[in-house]
Protein backbone atom coordinates (compact mmCIF):
# COMPACT_ATOMS: atom_id res chain seq x y z
CA UNK A 1 0.00 0.00 0.00
CA UNK A 2 2.97 2.29 -0.63
CA UNK A 3 1.06 4.31 -3.15
CA UNK A 4 -1.37 5.38 -0.49
CA UNK A 5 -0.09 8.09 1.77
CA UNK A 6 -1.64 7.57 5.15
CA UNK A 7 0.51 10.02 7.03
CA UNK A 8 -2.31 12.57 7.19
CA UNK A 9 -4.23 10.14 9.35
CA UNK A 10 -1.47 9.96 11.89
CA UNK A 11 -0.91 13.68 12.09
CA UNK A 12 -3.36 14.29 14.89
CA UNK A 13 -2.72 11.03 16.66
CA UNK A 14 -0.26 11.63 19.44
CA UNK A 15 2.69 9.32 19.32
CA UNK A 16 2.31 6.50 21.79
CA UNK A 17 -1.15 7.49 22.96
CA UNK A 18 -2.77 4.26 24.10
CA UNK A 19 -6.16 5.80 24.47
CA UNK A 20 -7.46 8.91 22.84
CA UNK A 21 -10.85 10.60 22.82
CA UNK A 22 -11.66 13.07 20.08
CA UNK A 23 -14.59 15.41 20.44
CA UNK A 24 -16.57 13.02 22.59
CA UNK A 25 -20.13 14.13 23.15
CA UNK A 26 -22.91 12.40 25.03
CA UNK A 27 -26.46 13.70 25.07
CA UNK A 28 -29.18 12.28 27.26
CA UNK A 29 -32.46 13.44 25.73
CA UNK A 30 -31.70 17.11 25.73
CA UNK A 31 -29.07 17.19 28.46
CA UNK A 32 -25.52 17.27 27.21
CA UNK A 33 -23.55 15.39 29.85
CA UNK A 34 -20.28 15.43 27.97
CA UNK A 35 -19.51 17.96 25.29
CA UNK A 36 -16.66 17.80 22.78
CA UNK A 37 -14.14 16.29 25.15
CA UNK A 38 -10.76 15.40 23.74
CA UNK A 39 -7.99 13.84 25.76
CA UNK A 40 -5.31 11.23 25.46
CA UNK A 41 -2.97 9.21 27.58
CA UNK A 42 0.17 7.21 26.95
CA UNK A 43 1.84 4.37 28.77
CA UNK A 44 3.24 5.26 32.18
CA UNK A 45 1.21 8.44 32.38
CA UNK A 46 -1.64 9.30 34.65
CA UNK A 47 -4.19 11.66 33.22
CA UNK A 48 -6.44 12.90 35.99
CA UNK A 49 -9.89 14.32 35.36
CA UNK A 50 -11.42 16.50 38.04
CA UNK A 51 -14.47 18.68 38.27
CA UNK A 52 -17.42 19.41 40.50
CA UNK A 53 -20.29 16.94 40.83
CA UNK A 54 -22.27 16.71 37.64
CA UNK A 55 -19.35 17.82 35.50
CA UNK A 56 -19.65 14.67 33.39
CA UNK A 57 -16.65 12.76 34.69
CA UNK A 58 -18.46 9.48 35.27
CA UNK A 59 -20.23 9.75 31.95
CA UNK A 60 -16.86 10.28 30.32
CA UNK A 61 -15.54 7.14 32.02
CA UNK A 62 -18.59 5.18 30.88
CA UNK A 63 -18.00 6.39 27.33
CA UNK A 64 -14.33 5.43 27.40
CA UNK A 65 -15.09 1.98 28.82
CA UNK A 66 -17.82 1.31 26.29
CA UNK A 67 -20.65 1.20 28.76
CA UNK A 68 -22.23 4.17 27.02
CA UNK A 69 -22.23 4.93 23.33
CA UNK A 70 -21.07 8.41 22.40
CA UNK A 71 -23.50 10.63 20.53
CA UNK A 72 -20.59 12.13 18.64
CA UNK A 73 -16.85 11.83 18.57
CA UNK A 74 -14.31 9.10 18.38
CA UNK A 75 -12.43 6.81 20.72
CA UNK A 76 -9.13 5.32 19.61
CA UNK A 77 -7.38 2.62 21.60
CA UNK A 78 -3.83 1.78 20.60
CA UNK A 79 -4.44 3.02 17.06
CA UNK A 80 -7.74 1.19 16.60
CA UNK A 81 -10.98 3.12 16.21
CA UNK A 82 -13.22 1.56 18.85
CA UNK A 83 -16.09 4.03 18.77
CA UNK A 84 -19.35 2.26 19.53
CA UNK A 85 -17.76 -0.86 20.99
CA UNK A 86 -19.46 -2.27 24.10
CA UNK A 87 -17.78 -2.86 27.43
CA UNK A 88 -17.04 -6.51 26.65
CA UNK A 89 -15.15 -5.68 23.46
CA UNK A 90 -13.38 -2.76 25.11
CA UNK A 91 -12.18 -5.04 27.88
CA UNK A 92 -10.89 -7.57 25.38
CA UNK A 93 -9.03 -4.78 23.56
CA UNK A 94 -7.16 -3.91 26.73
CA UNK A 95 -9.24 -1.28 28.48
CA UNK A 96 -9.67 -2.23 32.13
CA UNK A 97 -11.73 -0.20 34.53
CA UNK A 98 -12.61 0.17 38.17
CA UNK A 99 -15.90 1.53 39.39
CA UNK A 100 -16.81 4.36 41.68
CA UNK A 101 -19.24 2.09 43.51
CA UNK A 102 -17.48 -1.13 44.35
CA UNK A 103 -18.41 -3.65 41.70
CA UNK A 104 -16.93 -7.01 42.60
CA UNK A 105 -18.19 -10.53 43.40
CA UNK A 106 -19.11 -10.20 47.07
CA UNK A 107 -20.02 -13.83 47.72
CA UNK A 108 -16.82 -15.23 46.19
CA UNK A 109 -13.32 -15.40 47.62
CA UNK A 110 -10.68 -12.90 46.55
CA UNK A 111 -8.90 -15.61 44.61
CA UNK A 112 -12.09 -16.66 42.83
CA UNK A 113 -12.83 -12.99 42.04
CA UNK A 114 -9.48 -12.73 40.28
CA UNK A 115 -9.86 -16.14 38.64
CA UNK A 116 -12.93 -14.95 36.76
CA UNK A 117 -11.02 -11.92 35.53
CA UNK A 118 -7.88 -13.84 34.54
CA UNK A 119 -9.85 -16.55 32.76
CA UNK A 120 -11.36 -13.94 30.45
CA UNK A 121 -7.96 -13.67 28.73
CA UNK A 122 -7.48 -17.40 28.26
CA UNK A 123 -9.35 -19.25 25.59
CA UNK A 124 -11.21 -21.90 27.57
CA UNK A 125 -14.29 -20.38 29.07
CA UNK A 126 -16.61 -22.47 26.91
CA UNK A 127 -15.02 -25.65 28.23
CA UNK A 128 -17.76 -27.18 30.36
CA UNK A 129 -16.76 -30.77 30.97
CA UNK A 130 -13.23 -30.42 32.34
CA UNK A 131 -12.47 -29.31 35.86
CA UNK A 132 -11.00 -25.87 36.50
CA UNK A 133 -8.10 -27.76 38.07
CA UNK A 134 -7.02 -28.77 34.59
CA UNK A 135 -6.12 -25.14 33.95
CA UNK A 136 -3.59 -24.03 36.56
CA UNK A 137 -2.69 -20.96 34.49
CA UNK A 138 -5.77 -19.17 35.74
CA UNK A 139 -4.97 -19.49 39.39
CA UNK A 140 -1.29 -18.71 38.96
CA UNK A 141 -2.29 -15.57 37.06
CA UNK A 142 -4.57 -14.58 39.90
CA UNK A 143 -1.85 -15.17 42.44
CA UNK A 144 0.51 -12.90 40.53
CA UNK A 145 -2.03 -10.08 40.62
CA UNK A 146 -2.82 -10.68 44.28
CA UNK A 147 0.89 -10.65 45.12
CA UNK A 148 1.43 -7.49 43.14
CA UNK A 149 -1.22 -5.74 45.18
CA UNK A 150 0.08 -7.36 48.37
CA UNK A 151 -3.26 -8.95 49.15
CA UNK A 152 -1.87 -12.46 49.71
CA UNK A 153 -3.25 -12.75 53.20
CA UNK A 154 -6.79 -12.18 51.90
CA UNK A 155 -6.78 -14.76 49.09
CA UNK A 156 -9.27 -17.13 50.66
CA UNK A 157 -11.46 -14.54 52.33
CA UNK A 158 -14.90 -13.79 50.98
CA UNK A 159 -14.92 -10.38 49.33
CA UNK A 160 -18.00 -9.34 51.29
CA UNK A 161 -16.11 -9.90 54.55
CA UNK A 162 -13.35 -7.44 53.66
CA UNK A 163 -13.11 -3.84 54.80
CA UNK A 164 -14.17 -1.12 52.41
CA UNK A 165 -10.56 -0.22 51.65
CA UNK A 166 -9.71 -3.82 50.89
CA UNK A 167 -12.73 -4.15 48.63
CA UNK A 168 -11.54 -1.09 46.73
CA UNK A 169 -8.25 -2.88 46.18
CA UNK A 170 -10.07 -5.95 44.87
CA UNK A 171 -11.82 -3.57 42.51
CA UNK A 172 -8.39 -2.58 41.15
CA UNK A 173 -7.22 -6.20 41.20
CA UNK A 174 -10.10 -7.25 38.93
CA UNK A 175 -9.13 -4.59 36.42
CA UNK A 176 -5.44 -5.54 36.58
CA UNK A 177 -6.20 -9.24 36.26
CA UNK A 178 -7.47 -8.69 32.72
CA UNK A 179 -3.96 -7.55 31.78
CA UNK A 180 -5.05 -4.19 30.36
CA UNK A 181 -3.08 -1.55 28.48
CA UNK A 182 -5.34 1.24 29.61
CA UNK A 183 -6.69 1.60 33.14
CA UNK A 184 -9.75 3.71 33.79
CA UNK A 185 -10.01 4.40 37.50
CA UNK A 186 -13.25 5.95 38.63
CA UNK A 187 -12.66 7.45 42.07
CA UNK A 188 -10.47 4.68 43.46
CA UNK A 189 -10.30 6.52 46.77
CA UNK A 190 -14.06 6.90 47.20
CA UNK A 191 -15.09 6.44 50.81
CA UNK A 192 -11.59 5.68 52.05
CA UNK A 193 -10.00 6.81 55.28
CA UNK A 194 -6.73 8.76 55.35
CA UNK A 195 -4.51 5.74 55.84
CA UNK A 196 -6.33 3.61 53.27
CA UNK A 197 -5.99 6.49 50.80
CA UNK A 198 -2.24 6.65 51.31
CA UNK A 199 -2.00 2.91 50.74
CA UNK A 200 -3.99 3.18 47.55
CA UNK A 201 -1.87 6.08 46.28
CA UNK A 202 1.26 4.06 47.01
CA UNK A 203 -0.25 1.12 45.17
CA UNK A 204 -1.02 3.23 42.12
CA UNK A 205 2.50 4.66 42.17
CA UNK A 206 3.89 1.12 42.19
CA UNK A 207 1.93 -0.09 39.18
CA UNK A 208 1.57 3.06 37.09
CA UNK A 209 4.52 2.49 34.77
CA UNK A 210 2.79 -0.36 32.91
CA UNK A 211 -0.42 1.38 31.96
CA UNK A 212 -1.97 4.46 30.51
CA UNK A 213 -4.13 5.57 33.41
CA UNK A 214 -7.13 7.84 33.27
CA UNK A 215 -8.08 8.77 36.79
CA UNK A 216 -11.22 10.47 38.04
CA UNK A 217 -10.80 11.52 41.63
CA UNK A 218 -12.07 14.02 44.15
CA UNK A 219 -9.14 13.74 46.54
CA UNK A 220 -6.88 16.63 45.51
CA UNK A 221 -3.87 15.35 47.43
CA UNK A 222 -4.04 12.14 45.45
CA UNK A 223 -4.55 13.94 42.17
CA UNK A 224 -1.54 16.19 42.64
CA UNK A 225 0.57 13.30 43.89
CA UNK A 226 -0.23 11.12 40.91
CA UNK A 227 -1.23 13.10 37.84
CA UNK A 228 1.06 13.96 34.93
CA UNK A 229 -1.72 15.78 33.18
CA UNK A 230 -4.75 17.32 34.77
CA UNK A 231 -8.00 18.01 32.99
CA UNK A 232 -10.71 20.07 34.65
CA UNK A 233 -14.30 19.59 33.55
CA UNK A 234 -17.33 21.69 34.21
CA UNK A 235 -20.83 21.21 32.80
CA UNK A 236 -19.57 18.53 30.49
CA UNK A 237 -16.83 20.62 28.97
CA UNK A 238 -13.11 20.77 29.46
CA UNK A 239 -12.18 24.17 30.84
CA UNK A 240 -8.50 23.49 31.32
CA UNK A 241 -6.06 20.71 30.54
CA UNK A 242 -2.37 20.94 31.29
CA UNK A 243 0.34 20.01 33.76
CA UNK A 244 -0.99 20.02 37.31
CA UNK A 245 1.12 23.00 38.35
CA UNK A 246 -0.19 25.06 35.46
CA UNK A 247 -3.78 24.08 36.10
CA UNK A 248 -3.40 24.86 39.77
CA UNK A 249 -2.56 28.47 39.00
CA UNK A 250 -5.14 28.95 36.29
CA UNK A 251 -7.55 31.64 37.43
CA UNK A 252 -10.37 30.13 35.41
CA UNK A 253 -10.07 26.83 37.20
CA UNK A 254 -9.75 28.42 40.58
CA UNK A 255 -12.87 30.35 39.97
CA UNK A 256 -14.84 27.44 38.59
CA UNK A 257 -13.92 24.64 40.84
CA UNK A 258 -10.93 24.74 43.10
CA UNK A 259 -11.93 27.97 44.73
CA UNK A 260 -9.93 28.74 47.81
CA UNK A 261 -9.42 25.17 48.89
CA UNK A 262 -6.21 24.92 46.99
CA UNK A 263 -4.58 27.80 48.80
CA UNK A 264 -5.75 26.69 52.17
CA UNK B 1 -16.42 -36.61 62.26
CA UNK B 2 -19.35 -35.02 60.53
CA UNK B 3 -17.72 -35.60 57.18
CA UNK B 4 -17.55 -39.32 57.88
CA UNK B 5 -21.13 -39.41 59.11
CA UNK B 6 -22.16 -37.53 56.02
CA UNK B 7 -20.45 -40.00 53.71
CA UNK B 8 -21.95 -42.87 55.66
CA UNK B 9 -25.37 -41.27 55.45
CA UNK B 10 -25.25 -40.77 51.70
CA UNK B 11 -23.71 -44.20 51.22
CA UNK B 12 -26.58 -45.78 53.11
CA UNK B 13 -29.13 -43.82 51.15
CA UNK B 14 -27.61 -44.92 47.89
CA UNK B 15 -27.55 -48.52 49.09
CA UNK B 16 -31.17 -48.22 50.12
CA UNK B 17 -32.00 -46.84 46.67
CA UNK B 18 -30.24 -49.77 45.03
CA UNK B 19 -32.08 -52.27 47.18
CA UNK B 20 -35.46 -50.54 47.13
CA UNK B 21 -37.03 -52.81 44.50
CA UNK B 22 -36.41 -55.85 46.69
CA UNK B 23 -38.67 -54.77 49.49
CA UNK B 24 -40.81 -51.93 48.22
CA UNK B 25 -44.11 -52.71 46.58
CA UNK B 26 -44.98 -51.71 43.06
CA UNK B 27 -46.54 -48.39 43.98
CA UNK B 28 -43.54 -47.21 45.94
CA UNK B 29 -41.07 -48.26 43.29
CA UNK B 30 -43.07 -46.29 40.75
CA UNK B 31 -43.23 -43.34 43.09
CA UNK B 32 -39.48 -43.49 43.65
CA UNK B 33 -38.94 -43.47 39.88
CA UNK B 34 -41.16 -40.41 39.67
CA UNK B 35 -39.06 -38.67 42.30
CA UNK B 36 -35.84 -39.55 40.49
CA UNK B 37 -37.18 -38.18 37.20
CA UNK B 38 -38.27 -35.03 38.97
CA UNK B 39 -34.81 -34.69 40.53
CA UNK B 40 -33.35 -34.63 37.03
CA UNK B 41 -35.81 -31.96 35.95
CA UNK B 42 -35.39 -29.80 39.06
CA UNK B 43 -31.59 -30.09 38.81
CA UNK B 44 -31.73 -28.76 35.26
CA UNK B 45 -33.80 -25.83 36.48
CA UNK B 46 -31.33 -25.27 39.31
CA UNK B 47 -28.59 -24.87 36.71
CA UNK B 48 -30.47 -21.77 35.56
CA UNK B 49 -31.93 -20.49 38.83
CA UNK B 50 -29.22 -21.40 41.30
CA UNK B 51 -26.02 -21.30 39.30
CA UNK B 52 -26.70 -18.61 36.72
CA UNK B 53 -29.32 -16.48 38.43
CA UNK B 54 -31.94 -16.95 35.71
CA UNK B 55 -35.33 -17.54 37.31
CA UNK B 56 -37.41 -19.32 34.69
CA UNK B 57 -41.13 -19.99 34.96
CA UNK B 58 -41.27 -21.76 31.63
CA UNK B 59 -38.87 -24.60 32.11
CA UNK B 60 -41.62 -27.22 31.86
CA UNK B 61 -41.86 -26.33 28.16
CA UNK B 62 -38.74 -28.44 27.61
CA UNK B 63 -39.92 -31.20 29.92
CA UNK B 64 -43.17 -31.60 28.05
CA UNK B 65 -41.85 -30.89 24.57
CA UNK B 66 -39.36 -33.72 24.90
CA UNK B 67 -42.16 -36.10 25.80
CA UNK B 68 -44.13 -34.92 22.78
CA UNK B 69 -41.16 -35.52 20.51
CA UNK B 70 -41.08 -39.10 21.71
CA UNK B 71 -44.84 -39.50 21.29
CA UNK B 72 -44.80 -38.06 17.79
CA UNK B 73 -41.82 -40.10 16.69
CA UNK B 74 -42.97 -43.41 18.12
CA UNK B 75 -44.55 -45.63 15.50
CA UNK B 76 -47.99 -46.95 16.43
CA UNK B 77 -47.25 -50.63 16.18
CA UNK B 78 -43.56 -51.13 16.82
CA UNK B 79 -41.03 -50.01 19.40
CA UNK B 80 -38.40 -47.42 18.66
CA UNK B 81 -34.79 -47.84 19.62
CA UNK B 82 -34.44 -46.22 23.04
CA UNK B 83 -31.15 -44.44 22.36
CA UNK B 84 -32.26 -43.07 19.01
CA UNK B 85 -35.49 -41.82 20.56
CA UNK B 86 -33.69 -40.26 23.54
CA UNK B 87 -31.14 -38.55 21.32
CA UNK B 88 -33.89 -37.24 19.05
CA UNK B 89 -35.84 -35.87 22.01
CA UNK B 90 -32.76 -34.19 23.47
CA UNK B 91 -31.72 -32.64 20.18
CA UNK B 92 -35.19 -31.39 19.22
CA UNK B 93 -35.64 -29.92 22.69
CA UNK B 94 -32.17 -28.38 22.41
CA UNK B 95 -33.29 -26.61 19.22
CA UNK B 96 -36.37 -25.33 21.05
CA UNK B 97 -34.00 -24.25 23.84
CA UNK B 98 -31.93 -22.21 21.38
CA UNK B 99 -35.04 -20.50 20.02
CA UNK B 100 -36.63 -19.77 23.40
CA UNK B 101 -33.30 -18.87 24.98
CA UNK B 102 -32.30 -16.49 22.21
CA UNK B 103 -35.55 -14.61 22.79
CA UNK B 104 -35.95 -14.59 26.56
CA UNK B 105 -32.29 -13.89 27.36
CA UNK B 106 -32.66 -10.48 25.78
CA UNK B 107 -34.58 -9.56 28.91
CA UNK B 108 -33.57 -9.39 32.56
CA UNK B 109 -35.08 -9.83 36.00
CA UNK B 110 -38.85 -9.75 36.21
CA UNK B 111 -39.10 -9.40 32.42
CA UNK B 112 -37.14 -12.58 32.04
CA UNK B 113 -39.53 -14.41 34.36
CA UNK B 114 -42.54 -13.07 32.48
CA UNK B 115 -41.21 -13.91 29.03
CA UNK B 116 -40.27 -17.47 30.01
CA UNK B 117 -43.78 -17.81 31.41
CA UNK B 118 -45.26 -16.40 28.20
CA UNK B 119 -43.34 -18.72 25.88
CA UNK B 120 -44.15 -21.73 28.04
CA UNK B 121 -47.84 -20.89 27.99
CA UNK B 122 -47.73 -20.31 24.25
CA UNK B 123 -46.46 -23.84 23.81
CA UNK B 124 -49.13 -25.09 26.21
CA UNK B 125 -51.95 -23.52 24.23
CA UNK B 126 -50.41 -24.56 20.96
CA UNK B 127 -50.47 -28.20 22.08
CA UNK B 128 -53.82 -27.81 23.82
CA UNK B 129 -55.74 -26.14 21.02
CA UNK B 130 -54.38 -27.75 17.88
CA UNK B 131 -54.92 -31.28 16.66
CA UNK B 132 -51.28 -31.72 15.84
CA UNK B 133 -50.59 -33.84 18.92
CA UNK B 134 -53.90 -34.97 20.32
CA UNK B 135 -55.08 -31.59 21.58
CA UNK B 136 -56.13 -31.36 25.18
CA UNK B 137 -56.16 -35.14 25.61
CA UNK B 138 -52.55 -35.55 24.70
CA UNK B 139 -51.10 -38.63 23.07
CA UNK B 140 -50.44 -42.21 24.01
CA UNK B 141 -47.13 -43.91 23.43
CA UNK B 142 -48.34 -47.33 22.46
CA UNK B 143 -45.09 -49.18 22.48
CA UNK B 144 -42.35 -48.03 24.79
CA UNK B 145 -38.88 -47.64 23.29
CA UNK B 146 -36.81 -50.72 23.20
CA UNK B 147 -33.62 -50.73 25.29
CA UNK B 148 -31.53 -53.53 23.95
CA UNK B 149 -27.82 -53.76 23.49
CA UNK B 150 -27.84 -55.78 20.28
CA UNK B 151 -29.15 -59.15 21.33
CA UNK B 152 -27.47 -59.98 24.57
CA UNK B 153 -29.13 -57.65 27.04
CA UNK B 154 -32.47 -56.00 27.27
CA UNK B 155 -34.37 -53.74 29.63
CA UNK B 156 -38.13 -53.94 29.73
CA UNK B 157 -39.35 -50.39 30.33
CA UNK B 158 -42.85 -51.55 31.18
CA UNK B 159 -41.32 -53.46 34.05
CA UNK B 160 -41.44 -51.22 37.11
CA UNK B 161 -38.15 -52.47 38.54
CA UNK B 162 -36.26 -52.16 35.27
CA UNK B 163 -37.57 -48.66 34.79
CA UNK B 164 -36.62 -47.74 38.32
CA UNK B 165 -33.00 -48.67 37.74
CA UNK B 166 -32.95 -46.74 34.49
CA UNK B 167 -34.24 -43.66 36.32
CA UNK B 168 -31.71 -44.13 39.12
CA UNK B 169 -28.76 -44.43 36.73
CA UNK B 170 -29.97 -41.43 34.74
CA UNK B 171 -30.34 -39.29 37.86
CA UNK B 172 -26.84 -40.20 39.03
CA UNK B 173 -25.33 -39.46 35.61
CA UNK B 174 -27.14 -36.13 35.37
CA UNK B 175 -25.97 -35.07 38.83
CA UNK B 176 -22.39 -35.97 37.91
CA UNK B 177 -22.68 -34.01 34.65
CA UNK B 178 -24.07 -30.96 36.45
CA UNK B 179 -21.32 -31.18 39.03
CA UNK B 180 -18.75 -31.26 36.24
CA UNK B 181 -20.31 -28.19 34.59
CA UNK B 182 -20.28 -26.23 37.83
CA UNK B 183 -16.61 -26.99 38.44
CA UNK B 184 -15.52 -26.23 34.88
CA UNK B 185 -14.20 -22.93 33.49
CA UNK B 186 -17.65 -22.47 31.95
CA UNK B 187 -19.25 -22.92 35.37
CA UNK B 188 -16.91 -20.28 36.75
CA UNK B 189 -18.25 -17.77 34.25
CA UNK B 190 -21.81 -18.79 35.16
CA UNK B 191 -20.98 -18.11 38.81
CA UNK B 192 -19.68 -14.71 37.77
CA UNK B 193 -22.89 -13.97 35.88
CA UNK B 194 -24.97 -15.18 38.82
CA UNK B 195 -23.21 -12.96 41.35
CA UNK B 196 -22.55 -9.86 39.23
CA UNK B 197 -23.38 -9.92 35.55
CA UNK B 198 -22.47 -6.29 34.98
CA UNK B 199 -18.90 -6.86 36.13
CA UNK B 200 -18.63 -10.12 34.23
CA UNK B 201 -19.54 -8.28 31.04
CA UNK B 202 -17.00 -5.57 31.78
CA UNK B 203 -14.33 -8.22 32.28
CA UNK B 204 -14.70 -9.21 28.65
CA UNK B 205 -17.28 -11.98 28.70
CA UNK B 206 -20.09 -12.02 26.20
CA UNK B 207 -22.56 -12.97 28.92
CA UNK B 208 -25.43 -13.45 26.49
CA UNK B 209 -23.54 -16.26 24.80
CA UNK B 210 -22.76 -17.96 28.10
CA UNK B 211 -26.33 -17.66 29.32
CA UNK B 212 -27.63 -19.05 26.04
CA UNK B 213 -25.34 -22.09 26.18
CA UNK B 214 -26.38 -22.67 29.79
CA UNK B 215 -30.04 -22.29 28.85
CA UNK B 216 -29.71 -24.85 26.08
CA UNK B 217 -27.85 -27.31 28.31
CA UNK B 218 -30.57 -26.92 30.94
CA UNK B 219 -33.27 -27.48 28.33
CA UNK B 220 -31.53 -30.63 27.11
CA UNK B 221 -31.26 -32.04 30.63
CA UNK B 222 -34.93 -31.20 31.15
CA UNK B 223 -35.54 -33.14 27.94
CA UNK B 224 -34.03 -36.24 29.51
CA UNK B 225 -36.46 -36.02 32.41
CA UNK B 226 -39.44 -35.32 30.16
CA UNK B 227 -38.51 -38.24 27.99
CA UNK B 228 -38.33 -40.61 30.97
CA UNK B 229 -41.59 -39.28 32.34
CA UNK B 230 -43.34 -39.92 29.02
CA UNK B 231 -41.88 -43.40 28.91
CA UNK B 232 -42.97 -44.13 32.48
CA UNK B 233 -46.61 -43.24 32.00
CA UNK B 234 -46.85 -43.99 28.30
CA UNK B 235 -48.76 -40.79 27.76
CA UNK B 236 -48.11 -37.09 27.22
CA UNK B 237 -50.54 -34.23 27.65
CA UNK B 238 -50.42 -30.43 27.55
CA UNK B 239 -50.28 -30.21 31.36
CA UNK B 240 -46.68 -31.35 31.12
CA UNK B 241 -45.61 -28.04 29.58
CA UNK B 242 -47.86 -25.84 31.73
CA UNK B 243 -46.56 -23.34 34.21
CA UNK B 244 -47.82 -25.47 37.10
CA UNK B 245 -45.04 -27.93 36.46
CA UNK B 246 -42.51 -25.09 36.16
CA UNK B 247 -43.73 -23.48 39.36
CA UNK B 248 -43.71 -26.76 41.22
CA UNK B 249 -40.12 -27.38 40.14
CA UNK B 250 -39.12 -23.86 41.12
CA UNK B 251 -40.60 -24.48 44.54
CA UNK B 252 -38.48 -27.61 44.88
CA UNK B 253 -35.34 -25.70 43.89
CA UNK B 254 -35.99 -23.05 46.51
CA UNK B 255 -37.08 -25.55 49.15
CA UNK B 256 -33.93 -27.62 48.71
CA UNK B 257 -31.59 -24.68 48.33
CA UNK B 258 -30.62 -23.04 45.07
CA UNK B 259 -27.03 -23.01 43.98
CA UNK B 260 -26.22 -26.36 45.56
CA UNK B 261 -26.05 -29.60 43.63
CA UNK B 262 -27.79 -31.46 46.44
CA UNK B 263 -30.48 -28.80 46.75
CA UNK B 264 -32.81 -30.20 44.07
CA UNK B 265 -32.29 -33.73 45.35
CA UNK B 266 -33.33 -32.82 48.88
CA UNK B 267 -36.01 -30.33 47.81
CA UNK B 268 -37.67 -32.66 45.32
CA UNK B 269 -37.65 -35.68 47.60
CA UNK B 270 -38.95 -33.73 50.55
CA UNK B 271 -41.73 -31.96 48.74
CA UNK B 272 -42.94 -35.02 46.90
CA UNK B 273 -42.91 -37.15 50.04
CA UNK B 274 -44.61 -34.46 52.07
CA UNK B 275 -47.30 -33.96 49.44
CA UNK B 276 -47.86 -37.68 49.14
CA UNK B 277 -48.01 -38.05 52.92
CA UNK B 278 -50.51 -35.24 53.37
CA UNK B 279 -52.64 -36.58 50.52
CA UNK B 280 -53.03 -39.81 52.44
CA UNK B 281 -54.12 -37.96 55.55
CA UNK B 282 -56.48 -35.31 54.30
CA UNK B 283 -58.25 -33.88 51.30
CA UNK B 284 -56.86 -30.48 52.19
CA UNK B 285 -53.28 -31.57 51.73
CA UNK B 286 -52.35 -28.41 49.85
CA UNK B 287 -53.02 -26.36 52.95
CA UNK B 288 -50.65 -28.50 54.99
CA UNK B 289 -48.04 -28.41 52.23
CA UNK B 290 -48.28 -24.63 52.22
CA UNK B 291 -47.68 -24.49 55.95
CA UNK B 292 -44.70 -26.83 55.63
CA UNK B 293 -43.17 -24.66 52.92
CA UNK B 294 -43.64 -21.50 54.95
CA UNK B 295 -41.96 -23.18 57.92
CA UNK B 296 -38.98 -24.23 55.83
CA UNK B 297 -38.68 -20.75 54.36
CA UNK B 298 -38.78 -19.35 57.88
CA UNK B 299 -36.21 -21.64 59.47
CA UNK B 300 -34.04 -22.45 56.44
CA UNK B 301 -33.96 -19.30 54.34
CA UNK B 302 -31.28 -20.84 52.14
CA UNK B 303 -33.21 -24.05 51.71
CA UNK B 304 -32.89 -27.41 53.36
CA UNK B 305 -29.24 -27.72 52.30
CA UNK B 306 -28.71 -24.98 54.87
CA UNK B 307 -29.29 -27.74 57.40
CA UNK B 308 -25.81 -28.18 58.84
CA UNK B 309 -25.63 -31.89 58.34
CA UNK B 310 -25.61 -31.52 54.55
CA UNK B 311 -22.84 -28.98 54.55
CA UNK B 312 -19.32 -29.84 53.62
CA UNK B 313 -16.48 -28.94 55.94
CA UNK B 314 -17.02 -27.20 59.23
Amino acid sequence: MDWLDLSFLKKDLKVGALIEARGLTKKFSGLTAVSKVSLSCERGHIHAVIGPNGAGKSTLMNLLSGELRPTEGKIVVDGVDVTGYGSTKMSLLGVGRSYQRTNIYPSLSVLENCNIAVQSRLDMSMQFMRSVNAYPDVESGSRRVIERLQLDSLSYKKASELSHGEQRQIEIALALATDPKVLLLDEPLAGMGAEESLNMIALLQRIRSDFAVILVEHDMDAVFALADTLTVMQNGEIIESDKPAVVRSSPRVQEAYLGTSIDA
Amino acid sequence: MRAILRKLFFGLIFLALLLLPFWGDRFYIQFASKILIMIVFVSSLNLLVGFTGLVSLGHAAFFGFSGYVLALLSPVDSAMNFFVALLASILCTGVLGVIFGALVLRTKGIFFIMSTLALGEMLFYFLHDTDLAGGSDGMYINSRPDVSFFDWWQLDLANVVHFYYLALITAVIVLIVIRAIIHSPFGRVLAGICVNEHRTKALGYNTYKFKLVCFVIASMIAAVSGFLSAVQFGVVNPEMVGWHVSGHALMMVILGGKGAILGPVIGTTTLMLVEEGFQMVTKHWQLLTGVAIVLVALFFPHGLVGFKFFKKGS
